[in-house]
């Protein structure tokens, strides 16, 4: 059985991971994110099953999202069309979702479902949540396990 | 040999057989080094700050102070001496947690990941690097063949090849792997 | 040499980033075919000769392990090399996957270097 902490932590490592080695960005985490900047942001879901059955959100806001897009694709920030802004942020979403995954059941089978955009008004109380601040905004995560 | 000492936030290039750069007491700092093997041309650059964009006046007065600016020079640099980007040999050496036990400020590890983003950006891969850990470091390239030394704070001295496999293992520490 | 190559990711972002790893790693590009899933790129495998596979696992229609064990039964195919990219890191996959045939595994996230690495153990070359 998965605790929280043991989720929280490897979403923790699984973004830092990510951020690091794909956008050659740093990601801290952060206590929360106020309503305001969360309502702003571009959510993706990724559903899962497999050792564990459940459902991710991970929102980031949109500066943050079109510089993720931008060092992924190698262009400025300026540069980047909002489609390939969304299609990054989908592989974003689903390769930390993958990362954490692997870290709490490495052992188990897993399949992840294909990402997609998520309304971001969806009540997410039942999701358990991390934050993450980097120098271009912030991302929130949450995840609900069946 | 012709020695060219390269200082903080200062980058030099040259096409002369024998000349070498060198740059000393890389902390947190990263030194960038190019090399095109056909034309013999080298370039380094010490910088010491990831972004320009902290500092408008910084980035025009001083470009190589900071990662973008001071890479986006070297590379120009060097094109001026008939470098093709394509050949170029790029290893880095620096970004070491000097000074900062507790990592508050990790400028070392930033300064890495603005290079690597600059680096990427501008369509380059590494060929080899001796960076983070909590030494300082000297480097010393030398134009007639490419060798990059590296001498760490303990007098351990190490030439980084010209081409290398990422030391980097894949996401969740399970190293990529290939060949059968 | 120039290679021809089959990229095989639902993410259209992932496949160009993948792409563009291969082009500055200065192997000779010489065909970059590309497929959504493994569906398609049995399709496409039946069209074009290629040298090498990158595939990923999750995807829609036909996922990546399904892919590799038709490809594996295909006599045809079966001598083209693999290399997985996945977000799927764990160990039952890993094994499935080298049961299969695939010839490397990388695990996202990934630094192009760690591409590059593969492609030149695979190919049997350094550029």
């Amino acid at each position: 059985m998965v605790t929280p902490a043991e989720l929280t932590s490897s979403i923790a490592a699984a973004a830092s991971s990510v951020l690091e080695t794909m956008f050659f960005a740093e990601a801290e985490p952060c206590p929360s994110v106020p309503e305001e900047q969360r309502s702003q942001m571009t959510a993706v879901r990724v559903g899962f099953d497999g050792g564990l059955r459940g459902e991710f959100r991970i929102g980031f806001e949109p500066h943050l999202a079109r510089a993720l897009a931008a060092a992924f694709l190698g262009m400025d920030d300026s540069e980047v069309a909002q489609e390939e802004v969304n299609q990054v942020i989908c592989e974003t979403a689903n390769m930390i979702c993958g990362a954490a995954l692997s870290r709490i059941e490495s052992d188990q089978h897993m399949r992840l479902e294909m990402p997609a955009l998520a309304d971001t008004t969806a009540e997410c109380g039942e999701f358990l949540q991390a934050c993450f601040m980097t120098p271009e905004g912030a991302i929130c995560t949450g995840v609900r396990i069946e | 040999m012709r020695t060219l000492v390269i200082g903080i936030s200062d980058c030099q290039v040259s096409n002369q057989p024998d000349s070498e750069l060198v740059t000393y007491a890389l902390g947190s700092c990263i030194a960038v080094s190019v090399w095109d093997p056909s034309r013999r041309v080298a370039g380094l650059l010490h910088f010491m700050l990831p972004e320009s964009s902290i500092d408008a006046q910084k980035a025009t007065s001083a470009p190589c102070m900071f990662a973008d600016t001071g890479i986006d020079r070297l590379f120009k640099a060097v094109a001026e001496m008939g470098a093709d980007r394509r050949r170029l040999v790029v290893r880095l050496a620096g970004g070491a947690q000097v000074l900062d036990p507790q990592g508050v400020f990790n400028i070392g590890k930033r300064n890495y990941q603005a290079a690597r983003k600059m680096l990427w950006k501008l369509g380059i891969l590494i060929a080899s690097e001796a960076v983070g850990g909590e030494v300082s470091r000297t480097v010393r390239l030398v134009n007639e063949d490419g060798r990059f030394r590296v001498r760490e704070g303990n007098g351990t001295e190490k030439d980084l090849p010209l081409h290398a496999p990422s030391r980097k293992e894949a996401g969740n520490g399970v190293p990529s792997f290939a060949g059968r | 040499m120039a290679y021809r190559v089959l990229l095989v990711d639902d993410s259209p972002a992932m496949r160009s980033f993948i792409r563009r790893v291969i082009v500055l790693s200065g192997f000779d590009l010489d065909v970059c075919v590309e497929a959504g899933d493994g569906a398609e790129a049995l399709e496409r495998l039946r069209q074009e000769k290629v040298d090498v596979i990158l595939t990923d696992i999750n995807m829609p229609c036909m996922d990546g392990e399904e892919l590799l064990r038709r490809i594996s039964e295909d006599s045809r195919l079966r001598d083209i090399p693999a290399i997985v990219v996945s977000t799927d890191s764990t160990k039952p996959r890993i094994l499935r996957m080298i049961g299969l045939g695939a010839q490397g595994y990388i695990a996202k996230p990934f630094s192009p270097e760690s591409l590059r690495e593969a492609l030149e153990k695979v190919l049997g070359c350094q550029v």
